[in-house]
């Protein structure tokens, strides 16, 4: 390795540790502050509607009167819970379906891909709206529309690599000594795979956030009077002249969490990549 | 050349095939919607007997593929039925919302294409310097602000200065007319631009690290030559492919911008209908837009292919 690659990997671990650090912090504020916040999401308060940012406010308060920090601080944790699930649930699904179609091949192998390749064809955000016209608003059609939005490109990520390490010597050696196809995918293949899975996962896991975020905004997401970044900041845009600190909160909570997690991701995918590199030549 | 036009041939049909499939998956959903479509245009005390009336009349009794066939078979003669909730033909406005639409996003593209490649080439002939560090900082931003972030601060900044809602027709004049383009498009192009610069960098990385970039510098080729024909050429290949996969993100943040900005166009449409359940606007509007990222990918495929000689080779 040379002295600059070697100069890079370190500012890369810089990188990522900045970047969990970032995380760790959003994390706390979002999951600890609400237990010891003076006010609640949902109370309005007729004597403090629009007030700007102070001692009492942090972020100040919206047109009903209500918290903005303690609804900031909320809509943080049902996005992030939100997007967590989604993004393990669709990934996941996607990886199982890409490491069996990658390790059977042939017919299964197209079937699932054509399949995948289908619902790509639709644009993510439409997709989400076909959802929710199907099965209604709420977190659980949500959850619905994100995993089949990331679950088409998760198998074919996967089934990239798997097609690779299937060729390699110790799986052929695995299953002459006798081991069950389950066991050598699960024992031989994954070994192997998960690092490319861990990196989708990350650089998914912000467009969860944002994607709930965009569905809020729209009003076919989450719905009032529950606290959601989208949703905060598309009833703040009536007021953004008097009163911009509404938008100010949720969209710094937007903006702080993804590029946490966007840095923790770069930092992963330099780290990881000299794996990466060796075991998928062309994805 | 034959092996070209064979390419082209099944890249045309996968096209076609996916967009029966897709229209197949939005009847589907749409069949699939809670409630009464019925009932949803009575009202809630509507007689039993004025409900089945009209199913009758809707055709909503027949079964549904006979219901797929019908709709189908008239979205291919250019009739796309007509909008409850609205009460006149859909085919008309939406053609009228999608040319607004296709200007926004064709101006957001362009403008993507052309600063991403530049400024992603710049970034890479400078590679861990200042100016390299900043614009990679500045797109780690730009990627982790949504469009109804970046559009509610630039009405926040610029409203009184710029238009910040609605549309002028070009007719009204054409200073008009670009003035209310300018911070919506402003707002798409923020966010992608990031991506389409990362990737331009990187690949421009790569492609100066190349043996064939070292011959033709050895060659003692002006730097200037080596850039241009040479790297950026080879460079130009993932970018297309990400500004291609970035059309289906920009046709999500298309719709989220025109609501942002109240700019008349297919997205603003499309999210009328969805709340309203106007289940015939749905599928009309849902359905286009699959269609043109359906035309964009094969797009992509046909510059790929143009750009890529090797493919065209085999």
């Amino acid at each position: 390795m040379d002295a600059a690659a070697d100069r890079r990997t370190r500012r890369a671990d810089l990188g990522l540790r900045l970047g969990i650090i970032a995380l760790g912090v959003v994390l706390v504020l979002v999951f600890a502050a609400p237990m010891l916040l003076p006010f609640d999401a949902e109370t309005m308060s007729a004597d403090a509607i629009l007030s700007p940012p102070d001692v009492r406010h942090w972020l100040g308060t919206d047109h009903l009167g209500r918290d903005v920090f303690a609804r900031t601080v909320l809509g943080g944790r049902s996005t992030l819970a939100l997007a967590v699930a989604a993004t393990a649930l669709g990934v996941g699904i996607g990886a199982s379906v890409g490491m069996v179609a990658g390790y059977k091949a042939g017919l299964i192998d197209n079937l699932l891909m054509r399949t995948s390749d289908a619902v790509m064809a639709l644009p993510s955000l439409v997709l989400a709206m076909l959802v929710m016209v199907a099965v209604g608003s709420g977190p659980a059609a949500i959850l619905l529309a994100i995993v089949l939005i990331f679950a088409p490109r998760a198998a074919r990520i996967t089934r990239s690599v798997v097609l690779n390490v299937a060729r390699l010597d110790f799986v052929a050696a695995a299953s002459v000594v006798g081991e069950s196809q389950t066991s050598v995918l699960v024992r031989e293949i994954l070994p192997n795979v998960w690092p490319n899975i861990l990196v989708e996962a990350c650089l998914r896991f912000s467009y969860a956030i944002l994607l709930i975020s965009a569905l809020g905004y729209l009003g076919i997401g989450i719905q009032p009077p529950t606290p959601d970044w989208g949703l905060m900041i598309s009833e703040g845009a009536a007021y953004i002249t008097a009163a911009p600190w509404m938008i100010f909160g949720p969209a710094l909570g937007i903006v702080l969490a993804v590029i946490s997690v966007n840095i923790v991701g770069d930092g992963l995918q330099e780290r990881i990549g000299a794996r990466l590199r060796r075991t998928t030549a062309h994805v | 050349m034959r092996s070209v036009l064979r390419q082209v041939a099944i890249r045309a049909l996968w096209a076609i095939a996916t967009l029966i499939f897709t229209s197949i998956l939005v009847f589907t959903a749409t069949q699939l919607m809670p409630g009464n479509v019925a009932q949803l245009i009575l009202g809630q005390f509507a007689s039993p007997e004025a409900i089945t009336a009209l199913e009758v009349r809707l055709g909503l009794d027949r079964p549904a593929i006979v219901q797929f066939g019908s709709w189908f078979g008239g979205i291919i003669r250019g009739d796309f039925g007509v909008s409850p909730r609205m009460e006149v033909p859909i085919a008309p406005i939406l053609i009228q919302r999608l040319g607004h639409s296709l200007v926004l996003a064709g101006l957001s593209l362009c403008l993507v294409a052309l600063i991403g490649i530049t400024l992603g080439t710049i970034a890479a002939l400078r590679r861990g310097r200042a100016l390299d560090r900043v614009l990679t900082g500045a797109s780690l931003v730009g990627i982790s602000m949504p469009e109804f972030v970046t559009g509610s601060l630039l009405i926040l900044f610029f409203a009184g200065i710029l238009p910040v809602s609605g549309f002028a027709p070009p007719q009204e004049g054409l200073w008009r007319w670009l003035s209310h383009l300018v911070l919506p498009v402003l707002s798409l192009t923020f966010i992608m631009l990031a991506h389409v610069m990362r990737t331009a960098r990187v690949s421009m990385i790569e492609a100066l690290g190349s043996p064939y970039v070292r011959t033709a510098v050895l060659k003692g080729l002006p730097k200037r030559t080596v850039v241009l024909k040479h790297a950026l050429r080879n460079a130009l290949l993932p970018t297309v492919t990400v500004i291609g996969i970035n059309v289906g993100y920009l046709i999500g943040g298309v719709v989220v911008v025109e609501l942002v900005f109240s700019y008349p166009g297919l997205g603003r449409l499309t999210v009328f209908a969805v709340q309203n359940r106007d289940i015939p606007l749905i599928q009309a509007c849902t359905l286009t837009m699959a269609g043109i990222y359906i035309l964009a990918s094969f797009t992509t495929d046909m510059i790929y292919l143009a750009l890529n000689p090797r493919l065209r080779a085999e």
